[in-house]
């Protein structure tokens, strides 16, 4: 059995929908990515599952059990809030023993279990600070602790690393990832930042407008987005629009806008004609001409001029104008070749497999 | 040109601020060394001579020691009063959302825009009509009512700057609503609360304008012995009580400071009207 | 709604202190301010018929002259508060220094919480007879008993708390105004009275309004100061409340003045306010 379950949750406030008929479920020590703008219901989703709100229909269910009409002290799920949402005017300690005191922990073993969750956030030595006294990351380390703390049966992380900056979060993504493997927490993780639902999730739910898009693991979604707001939301895009015309098994020939052609991979289950938008990676793009090794399976192969190279770090990331004026983003790995230089006339090659279908305008 | 005019601006503000330092503090001066006069009468200042005299005299003068016994008590109940029902009627605006809502915390800060005068001539007004008449129980009223709005209002500053999320963390982490207020809402309102109880007092302890409808011939405050002195006769007593009560005001200043901060105090606005 | 009923708990005390001890009285003032009052009572009989005399006496010129008296003391001292105290909100506002900054703060909140009476009866020391009364009046060339000299202690009475509580409120707004306006103004090539008088100034108009509005609202409620420093010679509105129920007890007489005057005020309260919100909104 899940541990978590919605099934066909839909809230409303007053006309506005703000979660729609959504329906998921998490398994036991499962990472679970709610992934979407701001607006799109991640939240409200969160709250529902907390208990700040109750749904207008459908069910939430912990193991089984439908959590209807139980307020949040009822349900027993951690929650990390975005802004931590420490309390001021406790110590460290006392922030972490609030839950197990309010959840009938024994209270003898309430001393222990808090030193306990201190050393799996590496926080030793710090029991006695007010939140104030602390930084950023070790406010983010005592919250998580003090919601880990009872045993929740869900996690809930709301924007957890939103609040710092990024250097800081790239570590702390991997602590939090650890810690919550370590305790085989269930987790929820809502989030706007793709980086970190990727990172985070076993699992991502992409949503907008109260609706889930799609559901999948990580390299699934950015690989295979069933829609055109999947695939922008998810990492960088450059996008042909046209016509779309089954030329062979498994492949299709695009006219795009501004009389580019190229061919395309489709599945043979898809309808293959009519039209359609198609997204290409820019680290699939690469720059040169085509080499005869490919085989007889066609290349897409373009002229463009180079219109920026921007150095950054271990990427180059390349502004590249082809036929039409169209842009298009590029990323190439740096090793320490020979940049190519702006005005540059050069050749683009991508694979038909690169090439990523998906209904024009969804 | 620029750089003159500039100069002599500069200069102007320099003497402006030291011209009105003088005038706020040089009466102020001058009522301090006076209530040490050592002559018998009032006379010319400065004094030729220092004692305690007018202190003692203040001490030895049963009515203004009634009106001291008076007015403290008074200021205490008041403060009771005003700040449990200020408190509980900020708990609740603060709560309370949908309509009506600044309508109904403009109600409660109402009184302040209502003069002093006013309120005092409507409730003597009031309770001769409701027929009552004990002199303390009058005070009583008046000093609630002008006192109440500054409870509210502090309370209200104090909860209004508390997150949201601290309460919804610790109903997540297994505490009721009620549990959840006592534990983290009340103690973090408790520096608006006191600094509303502070002022309470204080505007308790020093209003003349509603008391003095108010009184009875056994129930009146220091305050308002002290202006039927003043007007009746010249006598360095009143400076003397007046010393005092400046040291009131003092004390009063170093408690505000030491709970919530002076910078704070005025980032909240507590004496917009 | 979870909470409605523990709210409407939580409103009960004050709505009942609300209303017995404001809304009520307030009612019976406006009540018996349209009797018919008899010498000689205290009060009006309960039965006393209904009469708009009350109102009409206030129009006559004995009575308007408290209400002009009332208004001049009142712009002119706030006038001087507003225009002595802006310096100092300024200076106090852009103390660099942390030590003075909150040595000026408690200094003039402790000027505004000084009790009414030890102001009075400090200026009563310092500019009556004993004190430098006749060196001032010989200055100005004035008889110390005369209406003017008694005029201008009562005005320094009033400013005597006005200052205080201008400059507090001023600099809240000052506190809230970006300094690097002042320094572009100058890089531009104004000087510096010259960016104070067109960026800082017009920027605090709001503030000067809001403060203005409290320093008035105070005047017209001010009690004290007239009576004491005033010795008689000037009395304000409510000096003439005062006086209707200690010298007369004509209720009804009181009643229709403390009405009107409640009505000033609340005038120029949310006149002022309606206009700084209106004119002004969109520079906060």
């Amino acid at each position: 059995m899940s541990v978590l379950e919605l099934s066909h949750v839909t809230k409303r406030y007053g006309a506005f929908v703000a979660v729609e008929n959504v329906s998921f479920t998490v398994e036991k020590g499962q990472i679970l990515s709610l992934l979407g703008p701001s607006g799109c219901g991640k939240t409200t989703t969160l709250r529902l599952i907390a208990g700040f709100e109750n749904a207008n229909e459908g069910a939430v269910m912990f193991s089984g059990v439908d959590m209807k009409g139980r307020r949040p002290y009822e349900r027993n799920v951690g929650l990390l809030f975005q802004d931590y949402a420490l309390f001021p005017h406790m110590t460290v300690v006392e922030n972490v023993a609030y839950g197990l005191k309010h959840r009938n922990f024994e209270k003898a073993r309430i001393p222990d279990r808090v030193a306990e969750m201190l050393s799996l956030v590496r926080l030793k030595g710090f029991e006695d600070r007010r939140p104030s006294q602390l930084s950023g990351g070790q406010q983010q380390r005592v919250a998580l602790a003090r919601a880990l703390a009872t045993n929740p049966e869900v996690v809930l992380l709301d924007e957890p690393l939103s609040a710092l900056d990024a250097k800081l979060r790239q570590e702390l993504r991997f602590e939090l990832k650890a810690i919550l493997s370590a305790v085989n927490a269930t987790t929820i993780v809502v989030t706007h930042d793709q980086e970190e639902a990727m990172s985070l999730g076993d699992s991502v739910i992409v949503m907008s407008a109260g609706k889930i898009m799609q559901q999948g693991a990580p390299t699934d979604i950015y690989a295979n987005p069933k829609t055109r707001f999947v695939a922008e939301f998810i990492g960088r895009s450059n996008w042909f629009t046209g016509q779309l015309a089954r030329s062979a098994k498994g492949m299709a020939e695009l006219n795009a806008n501004g009389g580019i052609r190229m061919f395309v991979n489709i599945p043979d289950s898809s309808p293959g004609d009519g039209a359609f938008d198609v997204c290409v990676r820019p680290e699939r793009i690469r720059i040169g001409a085509a080499n005869a090794s490919s085989g007889d399976s066609p290349v897409n192969e373009m002229r463009g001029t180079i219109r920026d190279v921007a150095h950054l770090g271990a990427d180059l990331h390349l502004v590249v104008e082809i036929a039409g004026g169209q842009l298009l983003a590029v990323t190439e790995k740096y090793f320490g070749q020979a940049l190519e230089q702006s005005g540059q006339e050069v050749s683009i090659t991508f694979l038909p497999g690169d090439c990523i279908v998906v209904p024009s305008g969804s | 040109m620029k750089r003159y005019i500039d100069n002599s601006a500069a200069w102007l503000s320099a003497a402006n601020i030291i011209v009105v330092l003088v005038f706020l503090i040089f009466p102020i001066a001058v009522a301090v060394t006076m209530s040490f006069d050592a002559r018998e009468y009032l006379g010319r200042f400065p004094p030729p001579e220092y004692s305690l005299r007018w202190y003692r005299h203040f001490f030895s003068d049963a009515y203004y020691l009634t009106g001291l016994a008076t007015s403290l008590r008074l200021a205490l109940i008041t403060t009771i009063v005003s700040t449990t029902a200020g408190v509980s009627a900020a708990i609740a605006l603060d709560r309370y959302v949908g309509p009506g809502k600044q309508a109904l915390e403009s109600l409660f800060l109402s009184p302040l825009i209502v003069p002093a005068v006013v309120i005092g001539f409507a409730l003597l007004l009031f309770f001769a009509n409701i027929g009552v008449f004990d002199g303390f129980t009058r005070l009583l009223g008046g000093h609630i009512i002008i006192t109440f709005p500054y409870t509210v209002r502090t309370t209200l500053a104090g909860l209004v700057g508390i997150r949201k999320t601290l309460t919804e963390a610790a109903m997540s982490l297994g505490a009721t609503e009620r549990r959840a207020f006592w534990d983290i809402t009340f103690p973090l309102a408790r520096t608006g609360i006191v600094a509303g109880a502070v002022f309470a007092f204080a505007f308790s302890m020093d209003d003349v304008a509603v008391s003095l409808f108010l009184t009875s011939p056994d129930s009146y405050t220091l305050p308002v012995a002290m202006v039927s002195m003043m007007r009746t006769n010249f006598d360095l007593t009143i400076a003397a009580a007046a010393v005092m009560l400046m040291i009131f005001t003092f004390v009063l200043i170093l408690v505000l400071d030491r709970t919530i901060g002076l910078d704070r105090l005025i980032g909240k606005g507590v004496f917009r009207s | 709604m979870k909470y409605s009923r523990s709210t409407a708990l939580l409103l009960l005390p004050g709505f009942a202190l609300f209303l017995a001890l404001l809304v009520l009285p307030l009612a019976n003032v406006l009540d018996e301010s349209f009797r018919l009052f008899e010498p000689g009572r205290i009060g009006s009989a309960k039965d006393a018929a209904y009469t708009l005399f009350n109102y009409a006496e206030i129009l006559t010129p004995s009575y308007l002259r408290y209400f002009a008296e009332t208004f001049k003391f009142g712009v002119l001292s706030s006038l001087i508060a507003l225009v002595v105290a802006f310096p100092i909100a300024y200076a106090v506002a852009r103390q660099p220094s942390p030590i003075l900054r909150k040595l000026a703060i408690g200094f003039l909140i402790g000027m505004m919480f000084l009790s009414t009476l030890v102001r009075v009866n400090a200026l009563q020391l310092t500019f009556g007879p004993t004190g430098y009364g006749q060196l001032l009046s010989g200055l100005l060339n004035v008889s110390p008993n005369g209406r003017f000299y008694t005029e201008l202690v009562v005005v320094f009475g009033l400013l005597h708390y006005l200052i205080p509580i201008a400059a507090i409120t001023l600099l809240g707004t000052i506190q809230n105004l970006d300094p690097r306006l002042i320094d572009a103004s100058q890089v531009l090539g104004a000087s510096r009275l010259r960016s104070h008088l067109s960026i800082t100034v017009p920027l605090c108009i709001p503030g000067l309004l809001s403060a203005f509005m409290i320093c008035f609202t105070l005047c017209l409620s001010a009690f004290v100061v007239p009576m004491i420093l005033g010795k008689g010679k000037v009395l304000f509105v409510s000096n003439l409340i005062y006086s209707r129920f200690s010298e007369i007890a004509d209720y009804p007489s009181g009643s229709a003045v403390a009405i009107t005057m409640l009505i000033v005020a609340l005038i120029t309260i949310y006149g002022i306010t309606w206009m700084v919100s209106k004119r002004y909104g969109n520079l906060k």
